[in-house]
Parts: structure tokens; sequence; C-alpha cells
């Protein structure tokens, strides 16, 4: 790519940006709400954008799919309640720095962290795009158990403080991940006989009952989100924590940049998604980082770290639809439709015969986060005020909101049931220290871990010694041990500098 | 300082919630093709060997005093217990009705009893919190998400009137 089609591509993508501000404004909103996505609502607007012109209706669908990343990070950070699964991580120390009373730092951190980890990640996309186009062709099904398996470990490990319950309440999610139909003969399994579980458990219930309804129902033994000091600073109505945060993320600008990188790589990997990508980068700053006691009460590198991996995802879910014609993702999948409606072929001959469109959306995502920022940062101090409304009005309102909300993925009234249920489920764990993002991320990977685990043992003819027949999947294998090791490695090592 | 005394019935709820279902789901595929139960089995061993080995361990620490079988954190504060029942049954009531209420007047119902429930007062306060959230969330989902949330008394009339 040229640097005169660059400063091209700059320019026409500057000229579209009465359709990418909607697009934001609409992605953050969406982000926000718990039961709705990117995907759901590219679906609900697609008459819209086969209409468009196809630089226009691909110029709105970025700049509303990054948006809703960043906003599914406001409700994670101010209630504890992630609007999007990607977001989950981000509740880990994003919530306790709200109930510190620093929820405008946290949430502009989120918005710097999500923002330039976004940035950088299209920019690496831009320059390294046919590499990184091949590298998904590497993992195949036998790579891809394992490396779910070590997402799963790896949440287990950070997420709860006790391994074990970790790892049960991911491999429970896992459990749960399986009811439905199986996918070789359809036939059902786990569903207590009800119809709507044959297709599986609906993952946007299960996100709002884990997560919203399970903490409204904790919120309800306090009167505020905050109390003393805290809420004296949350009060505070002047921009400090604004700026606070915006010199903490300068000054720790290279947490964002290989963040991004992270969530970039994990989300070439068809599957994998933000929700993994971001526990993985939150996993790795903790593991690096001078200070990992102090990750899970409040620690801004781990909000940088999480909202960074669920950002970076966002060019790599896209590098695969691009370059090879397989689409990274679901919301990848509905780009992919409107793309081939209007005649447009993907893989690799789209960057030489319509290299304007193939770099110009990643052109398009950049120009989409320089908007995001300019016009997300100013609210942050605005939108931290919500920790002041007492919890005798956020628990009806939060409980009986999301679980209308759990309607909307299927239009089943079922559905709302489900969410009750996840939401004792949630409570339960909340209180007894398994935590509900391993659950999650348990369900949420079921049916994928399903899905490539029976094409592998198929390929072997059910000889599961072929999950260690590959030199990838091996290195993953010693990753996964290492990782299960490590905190035991570290609180022996602890104890023994402890001992006289 | 010593430590308070660990409840581990509470500890023991997922675990055993865990067990039953993988029983449950064991179960179910029992006379299935492998390719349907290889996930299954594989997972579900897993984690039956997982609550095992945290059984034991409840059990090693019941019997070395550090804790009792006890439910209380799941139960605590106490003061909050009503509120949270309350909220409970109000949401199962919600649901329930939800299909004849429709979402607007459903919704208005049930935040203005889990705002009672909750101690907000006075009830004129109650009610217009109640009407405020239940209008705006009822054109939000169903004017300008479509989602498809049950219509009732309410939303009929307010189209009719628009026709």
């Amino acid at each position: 790519m040229t640097w005169d089609l660059l400063g091209q591509l700059f320019a026409s993508q500057l000229a579209l940006w009465w359709i990418i501000w909607p697009g934001i404004l609409l992605g953050i909103v969406v982000g926000f709400l718990p039961g709705f996505n990117a995907e759901n609502t590219l679906i609900m607007l697609l008459p819209l954008t086969l209409a468009m012109p196809v630089e226009h209706a691909f110029a709105f669908m970025t700049s509303l799919y990054c948006a809703t990343h960043l906003g599914g990070g406001i409700p994670a950070i101010l209630v504890r309640i992630p609007g999007t699964p990607g977001a989950a991580a981000t509740t880990l120390d994003g919530y306790p720095l709200t109930q510190q009373g620093r929820g405008q730092f946290a949430l502009t951190l989120s918005f710097v962290g999500s923002v330039f980890s976004g940035l950088i990640a299209c920019v690496v996309t831009v320059a390294l795009l046919p590499w990184l186009s091949v590298m998904g062709l590497y993992l195949r099904s036998v790579e891809m158990v394992v490396v779910m398996l070590f997402g799963l470990t790896l949440i287990a490990v950070i997420a709860a403080k006790d391994t074990l319950k970790g790892l049960i309440a991911g491999l429970f999610g896992l459990m749960i991940g399986m009811i439905g139909a199986d996918h070789i003969y359809n036939t059902p399994r786990g569903t207590f006989g009800f119809l709507e579980l044959y297709d599986g458990v609906p993952l946007v219930p299960a996100l709002i009952g884990l997560f919203a309804v399970s903490e409204a129902l904790m919120m309800a033994e306090r009167r505020l989100i905050t109390g003393g000091d805290a809420r004296a600073s949350a009060t505070r109505h002047d921009w400090g924590q604004t700026l606070e945060a915006m010199r903490y993320a300068a000054k720790h600008w290279w947490q964002i940049v290989w963040t991004g990188l992270v969530g970039l790589v994990i989300g070439i990997v068809p599957g994998a998604g933000a929700s993994i990508a971001s526990f993985v980068a939150y996993q790795q700053s903790r593991m690096w980082s001078k200070h990992p006691e102090r990750y899970g009460t409040g620690e801004p590198d781990g909000v940088i770290a999480a909202e960074g991996g669920n950002n970076g995802v966002c060019s790599g879910t896209l590098v695969p639809m691009m370059a090879l014609g397989v689409p990274g993702g679901s919301t990848a999948a509905v780009m992919m439709i409107v793309l081939q409606y209007h005649g447009m072929v993907m893989g690799p001959q789209l960057f030489t015969d319509n290299p304007q469109l193939a770099y110009g959306v990643f052109v398009g995502m950049l120009l989409s986060y320089l908007f995001m920022i300019l016009t997300i940062v100013p609210l942050a101090r605005y939108m931290s005020r919500i920790v002041l409304i007492e919890t005798i009005y956020l628990v009806p309102i939060i409980i009986l909101i999301t679980v209308a909300a759990a309607f909307s993925e299927r239009q089943y009234v079922f559905d709302m049931g489900v969410a009750i249920v996840f939401g004792l489920i949630g409570y339960i764990a909340n209180k007894t220290g398994y935590h509900v993002a391993a659950i999650l991320i348990g369900v949420i990977l079921g049916p994928i871990f399903e899905k490539y685990l029976v094409r592998a043992l198929r390929l072997s003819e059910g000889d599961p010694m072929i999950l260690f027949s590959s030199t990838i999947a091996n290195v993953l294998w010693v990753f996964l041990v290492l990782s299960l090791l490590f905190p035991a490695f570290r609180a022996w090592r602890a104890r023994r500098k402890a001992s006289p | 300082m010593s430590e308070p005394p660990k409840a581990y019935g509470a500890d023991l709820v997922i675990p055993v919630l865990a067990a039953a279902f993988t029983i449950y789901f064991l179960y179910t595929i029992a006379g299935l093709e492998w390719e349907a139960k290889a996930n299954g089995i594989f997972v579900g061993v897993a984690l039956l060997a997982l609550v095992a080995v945290q059984v034991v361990r409840s059990v090693i620490g019941i019997a070395r005093g550090r804790g009792r079988l006890t439910f209380g954190p799941l139960l605590e504060p106490r003061e909050a217990l009503p509120r949270r029942l309350g909220m409970m049954a109000i949401t199962i009531a919600f649901v329930i009705t939800v299909p004849w209420l429709g979402l607007g007047l459903g919704l208005f119902i049930a935040l203005a009893a889990g705002f009672a429930v909750m101690g907000v007062r006075p009830w004129r306060r109650v009610l217009l919190t109640s009407f405020i959230v239940a209008a705006v969330s009822t054109v939000l989902f169903n004017a300008v998400l479509d989602t498809g949330l049950p219509k009732g008394p309410v939303e009929k009339l307010v189209e009719r009137i628009a026709r």
C-alpha cells in the first residue's frame, strides 16, 4: 500500500464523518445495554445498510462495532454489569475503583485504553495484513481445543481467589454450555425437556442473570454503591479524575500497546473473541506486574489490560473475513452478508481488485476511534455520577429492565426465566467465591469447544491422543499446566519470604 | 487475630449443583453415539473429580475445626433478606404476567412493587418513578429497538389512538 493511497483513504473516510458519528453513538448505547450487541443491532439495521453504498455501509458497521466494545465497559465499571461479554474482565478492577469513589478515573482510563489499543491494532493490521491473514490457518481443531482450555484455565486462575473454585466454576459453565442438541446427530442433551433449550443455553439471558441480576441482589444489602470518603470523592464535580486518568494512561502507554496486540492476535483466531482476549490480556498484565496482589482490588493497569484486549479484537476479527473470506466472529459474518449483497468477493483478491475498500475499512476504523475519544471522554465526569443514586432505586430498575432485555435475543418469555435462574446461580457464586466470569466464559465456550473437540476426535477415529499430536498444541498444553502451577508457586515463594 | 469459621455448607452449594447437573447430563447422553457424548464425558468427569476434591477439602476443614457445615453467607445480612426475596418474587411474577399485561403495564406494576419493597417512600414518588422508567423502557424496547416484547392493553390503546 502506497502513501498516496493511504492519504486518499484518509480523505475519503473523513468525508464519511456524518455516518461514522451516528454509528459510534448507537454503538455506545448498544454496548451499554446488556442484551444488545453489535451483531443483533446490525441484523436489525440490515435494511438500512443494504440500501447504502458499500463504503458507507462498512464505515457505519465498523464504527458501531468498535463503539459497542467501548460501551460495554461503562456499566461494567459503574455497576459491575458488563454490557457485552468482552467487558466481563473490566469488572474485576473497574468496579472496585468505582466503589473507592474513582469512577470517573476508571471510565476515562477504560476509554483511553480502549481507543488507543484499538488504534494500535488498526495500524498494525494495515501494516501486516498479508501475514496476519494466514495466522488463523495454523490453528486447527486440535489447537483450538487447547486454546479454549487454556483460556478457561486462565480465567479460572485469575477471576477466583481460590484456583479450585475457579476451575469448578469454569467447568460448570462449560457443562451448561453443552445443553442442547449435539452437532452431529441433533439429539437433545440435558435440556430438562424444554424445547427452548434445544438450540443451547441463550447467551444474553445467561450474561444478564450472572452479572446484572446477581449483582443487583448483592446491592440490596447496602444503601449506596460507594460510601464514606469514596462518596465524597465521587460527588466532587470537576475534571480532576479525567485528567489524572489521561496522565496515568500516557505514563503506562506500553500496557495499552501490548494488550491491544494480544487482542489483535486472539481476534484473528475464529471463535476465540473478545471475552477470551480481555482475560488473557488481564492475566498477562497481572503476571508481569510488580504488584500482582493489587489486581482485583482496583488496579488501574487491570482496567487498561482488560479494555485493551477487548478492543484489540475489533481489527483482528475482520482480518480472516477480508483476507480469507472466513468471518472471525458472528458480527463479522453479518458484515460479510452486507458485502456479499453488494457483490464484493472476500479473499486475497479483494486487496488487489479493490484496495480502497479492503484497506479503507481499517482506516475508517482508525478514524472511528479518534471520533470516539473526542465524543466519550468529556462524558466520563457525568456518567460516573450514576453511583450516587441510591440502591433502593437501582436494584428494581436493574433487575426488571435487564430481565425484560433478556427477551430480545430470541423473543422467548422463557429466556426471561433463564435470566432469573442464572441470577440465582450468580448470586450463590458471588457469595461463596466462585467467580461468575468463569461460569459465563464456560457457557460461551461450551458449544464452540464441543465442535472443535468432536472434529478432532473424528479425525483420529476417537483416539484422544490427537490432542497431543501437534507442536503448537503441545506448547499450549505446557503453558496451561504452568498457568495452573504458577499461583501455587508464587504463594509458596511468598510464604518462604515471610517465614524467618 | 484468628480467622472467622468457614461456612462449608455454603461453599458446597455450587459444587453440588454442578455435580447434580453433570450426573443428569451424563444420564441423558448414556445411550447416544460416541460423538454426542465425548465432550460431556471429557468435561463431566473432570468436573466430578474437582467437585470430589472440594468435598474432601471441606470434610478435612470441618474435621480440623476450621469451620462448620452452615449456609450463613448466603442469607446474610439478615435485614436484606426480605428485600432480596421480595425482589425475586416480584421478578418471577413479572415474567409470568408479562404476556398478558404487556411490557408497559407489567413493568410499571413490577417497578412500583419493587420500589415499595426496597423502601422508597412516599407513594407518590414510587408511582411517578415507576411511570417514568416504565414509559421510557417501553419506548426504547418496543418503538426504538423493536424487540417484540409482548404488547398489553396499554400498548394496544396507544396503537389505536395513533391510528
